[in-house]
């Protein structure tokens, strides 16, 4: 209980400040985001662009994502085994779990999940592992031998996080299928032939050729905010923490609108109602 | 030469820099010395334009940083070494890969030449044994070794130094110290040394100036800037000297 007016004005006081704080703090995270993306497409365009760099994030972000979106992909299979199978059983539709399962996986279930471990998992190693170079004072060494750190730091990471992002896709679309195939027989004795046989009859290949595009935008933009805030962070390590925090809340935000910007064009377009 | 000129910096409302002018000639060893956080290591970042100086001119040979393009700013900056508080070494690379990536990274030499080059450097800072250790391996004293042959690869006209002794051992920070007279006589480099090591000033330094309040308030001589009157003296030495004073007293 509050029982002194001096009590009363500090929490105020100190509610005020900390909300002035956030402000202050969220404005330089997203000045930083529109500073990384012009920045960006100013040093794309400039020479060294270094293949070799692309190459190992390529394989770094790879290497990075597969445990997780692996995991996560077998679990949304029996996720949907789960809820296709017992749905289905109830209402007598176990014959259209395939098509259903095959088409939901692949135009928006393993999108969504790719993009939000790929953002816990590969943005934040980004924001950290560049923020811990701000912090020592690598970015200012790099400058200082005329090195710029958007060529050698930004571009190789987002470039290959943008190739590795649409592999990863792929890979969690085949195993989120094989998952839900082998749940859905564990667990409803539903024949794999039942499952698979009519597996893709929704599907038409702009439904696939849609999932990619989207991914690819997911991947460059969340890679490029976990860049922005590890590149433009200031201070120690609490800063550090922030960032981070920062990086998955802004990206987890910008998977949900990319989601649904692409999913207003491509019904406006006719494009879903195409694919169906 | 680097000429300084009415540079201004302020944080928010805190004013960093105000109004400092400095010349500093060719083969010089200008020390600059204040007080923990009064703005030494923002006055070498706005001389190379790590960060920009809100008003001011800062010449280096001539050219104003404070006004150049991009790609003029990376050009100028090929003139300056700079060796950073705790030696800013890149984590994920060796010491060789260290000391070689600014010539492999713009490729200005062959393989063989570069590896010449910085076994050159590293024998000069005494840190060839270590070529294939990773930072996290090497003490404070060996990271500013590796990190003056690194800022030193480049030939650069200016070597700029950030605190290069703070946190060290007397020993490390001993033999950094003669790291950097050796440096100078046999290369012939001008250095710009910021620093609160009142030791390494003396050392190393050939100008002494004292960075007070946002400005500079007295440039002196290694000759004169050690003597018992000098103003310097008295801001270091006697300072200390009454700050024990005043705590024995207390306690």
């Amino acid at each position: 209980m509050i029982d002194t007016i001096a009590e009363k004005y500090r929490i105020y006081h100190v509610v005020t400040e900390s909300r002035e704080n956030t402000l202050k703090e969220w404005s330089v995270t997203a000045r930083g985001i529109l500073r990384i993306y012009l920045n960006f497409f100013y040093w794309l365009f400039h020479r060294p662009f270094k293949i070799i760099q692309i190459v190992e994030q390529f394989m770094r972000c790879l290497i990075e994502g597969f445990v997780t979106i692996i995991i996560g992909s077998v679990v949304m299979g029996m996720f949907i085994a789960w809820l296709g199978g017992y749905f289905g059983s109830l209402y007598g539709s176990i014959n259209l779990i395939g098509p259903t399962a095959t088409f939901g996986i692949i135009h928006e279930f393993t999108i969504l999940l790719v993009g939000m471990l790929y953002a816990c998992r590969v943005g934040t190693a980004f924001t950290v592992e560049i923020g811990s170079m701000a912090m020592s004072g690598q970015l200012d060494a790099q400058r200082m031998m005329a090195v710029e750190p958007i060529q050698l730091i930004v571009i190789p990471r987002v470039v290959g996080s943008v190739l590795s992002i649409l592999l990863l896709l792929g890979i969690s679309n085949g195993i989120s299928l094989i998952s839900t195939t082998l749940f859905l027989n564990l667990w409803f004795q539903v024949a794999p032939s039942t499952i698979l046989d009519n597996a893709f009859t929704f599907l038409k290949s702009g439904t696939v050729t849609q999932s990619f595009v989207r991914i690819a935008l997911i991947g460059f933009f969340i890679s490029l905010n976990a860049c922005a805030a590890g590149f433009y962070f200031n201070g120690g390590a609490i800063e550090l923490g922030k960032a981070t925090t920062k990086s998955i809340v802004i990206n987890f935000i910008y998977v949900l609108i990319i989601m649904l910007i692409t999913q207003i064009l491509l019904t406006l377009t006719g494009f879903f109602t195409d694919a169906l | 030469m680097i000429r300084i000129s009415n540079v201004h910096k302020s944080f928010e409302t805190n004013k960093v820099l105000d109004n400092i002018s400095l010349d500093i000639e060719d083969a010089d060893t200008f020390v600059i010395v204040g007080k923990s956080g009064i703005g030494k290591s923002v006055l070498l970042k706005c001389i190379t334009r790590l960060i920009d100086a809100d008003t001011g001119i800062i010449y280096i040979d001539d050219e104003d940083i404070t006004a150049a393009s991009r790609n003029d700013l990376l050009r100028i900056r090929w003139k300056i070494g700079m060796v950073l508080q705790e030696g800013a070494l890149f984590d994920s690379m060796n010491v060789f890969e260290n000391v070689a990536f600014p010539l492999i990274y713009h490729k200005l030499a062959p393989m063989n030449e570069i590896r010449k080059k910085v076994f050159r450097f590293l024998d000069l800072v005494e840190m060839s044994e270590f070529v294939h250790s990773f930072p996290a391996e090497l003490s404070g004293g060996m990271k500013r070794k590796v990190s003056l042959a690194r800022a030193m690869i480049m030939e650069p006209k200016y070597l700029l130094y950030d605190e290069p002794t703070s946190g060290l051992d007397p020993e490390s920070a001993g033999i950094v110290e003669s790291l950097i007279l050796k440096l100078k006589q046999e290369l012939k480099i001008t250095s710009l040394i910021v620093t609160h090591d009142i030791d390494l000033a003396k050392y190393v330094g050939e100008k002494i100036a004292l960075l007070e309040n946002g400005t500079i308030t007295t440039i002196m001589t290694k000759e004169t800037a050690f003597l018992p009157t000098s103003v310097i003296y008295k801001h270091f030495i006697s300072n200390r000297e009454r700050v024990h004073k005043n705590n024995e007293n207390q306690f």
